[in-house]
């Protein structure tokens, strides 16, 4: 009796998950129409290494989806900023290493959703001797549009820090209006 | 210039220095990836196969574990012992209990000096100078001793190139070890008693696969021979 009644239950779950799995494929790939190429662009500008970059935005997209429902996670797009940010900086191989296999799996390779990157060498001068906080937090700001509140969270670290971090950035930065 | 100047400028730079990303690219190729979620592996794809797997590894483990057991408790019983001669270079000999086991020797390349290794138990007295003077004249010799029933025997391999199996050059192989035996009183291993094999194994075979030809001698009594 016990078995069958098993068997009903996992049977009246199933149209449940496969709904539950729908919406957050849906959900999800509004998420990634909206944030995914700011993220790329963003990381692009703080590891100055685009391959790495994208990598890193697909790594955290794809541990998104897989804690999608994961109550922890308050403001999905600082977390997926943060992990970004996060396996960009000292997990080059491991994400290269991950990457790679995954390629294999889903038998995809060498297609790169990165189109063109033809930067100022003066301002990547300026950008490269930067703390990759300044880094990271300027390019919060400038280029995905995040306010100070929303880069702490992103950073992990207060509001106050982030306002350092911009101040000392634009100062390095400033220079470049003389090449402009 | 104000800060707010300022940062719309760095905007407008950052744009212009941001690269370009194709957005449906991105987004195709993470709707592949989250299409295998769980990637599965053969851990996940093939459980049975790999509980499978585990229980032969084990079954291999223990066989090999219980073989070695079987071997050790057997040679513990015998009362042999086995001298290495050679040119190459070898480690110490391990002793086990109940076995005699002398080490190999070094030929040494400083100062031309000849090192001998030894676990400290020799088959005779004198046997670093036999097997010294086999190796001088190019012989590969092993040697240790045999239980045959209440009779021990002194056996000597000897490894010689498919060249020197002519009948001639082995009467003369079986000379010379017999003429060392006398003159270092190799007797003294197995109260005369010693038996030399010639064997061609080439390397990495076994040597006792490749014995061709055998012959006993009564050390004590001079010289006596016997067929194989």
């Amino acid at each position: 009796m016990r078995e069958v009644n098993a068997i009903e239950t996992r049977e009246q779950r199933s149209p449940r998950r496969a709904a539950d799995r729908e919406l957050r494929s849906a959900e999800f790939d509004d998420l990634v129409y909206a944030h995914g190429s700011a993220l790329v662009r963003s990381l692009t500008l703080i590891t100055l290494d685009p391959g790495l970059a994208e990598d890193a935005a697909q790594e955290a997209f794809l541990k998104l989806y897989l804690h999608w429902n994961d109550p922890a996670i308050i403001d999905r797009v600082a977390w997926l900023y943060r992990v970004a940010i996060n396996r960009s900086k000292d997990y080059r191989r491991a994400i290269r290493r991950t990457i790679q296999l995954r390629d294999r799996l889903t038998a995809r390779a060498d297609r790169r959703a990165l189109e063109s990157w033809d930067p100022n060498p003066r301002f990547i001068d300026l950008l490269r001797p930067l703390p990759k906080r300044q880094r990271t937090a300027a390019a919060l700001f400038y280029l995905a549009g995040f306010s100070t509140q929303e880069i702490a969270r992103a950073m992990d670290i207060s509001e106050g820090a982030v306002g350092s971090h911009l101040h000392k950035a634009r100062q390095a930065l400033r220079s470049i209006w003389e090449d402009e | 210039m104000d800060t707010r100047t300022e940062d719309e400028r760095l905007k407008q730079i950052y744009q212009r220095n941001a690269p370009v990303v194709n957005d449906d690219t991105f987004a195709r190729h993470l709707e592949e990836v989250t299409k295998c979620e769980h990637p599965k592996t053969f851990r996940t794809a093939h459980p049975k196969r790999r509980a499978a797997l585990a229980a032969l590894a084990a079954v291999v483990v223990l066989g090999l574990i219980g073989f070695g057991i079987a071997e050790l408790v057997t040679s513990s019983g015998r009362d042999d012992a086995v001298v290495v001669i050679t040119d190459d270079p070898m480690s110490p000999g391990v002793t086990s209990a109940g076995t005699e086991t002398t080490a190999g020797v070094t030929d040494s390349t400083i100062a031309n000096e000849w090192t001998a290794t030894t676990t400290g138990t020799t088959l005779f007295p004198q046997e670093h100078s036999f097997m010294r003077e086999a190796s001088d004249d190019g012989y590969n010799v092993f040697m240790f001793t045999k239980q045959e029933g209440d009779t021990k025997v002194l056996m000597v391999w000897v490894i010689l190139d498919s060249e020197e199996t002519t009948h001639e050059a082995t009467d003369a192989v079986f000379d010379y070890m017999v003429a060392l035996a006398e003159k270092y009183d190799a007797a003294e291993a197995a109260g005369g008693r010693m038996r030399v094999e010639l064997s061609d194994a080439p390397p990495g075979e076994l040597i006792k696969d490749y014995i061709f030809e055998s012959r006993d001698f009564d050390l004590s009594e001079t010289t006596t021979q016997t067929a194989p």
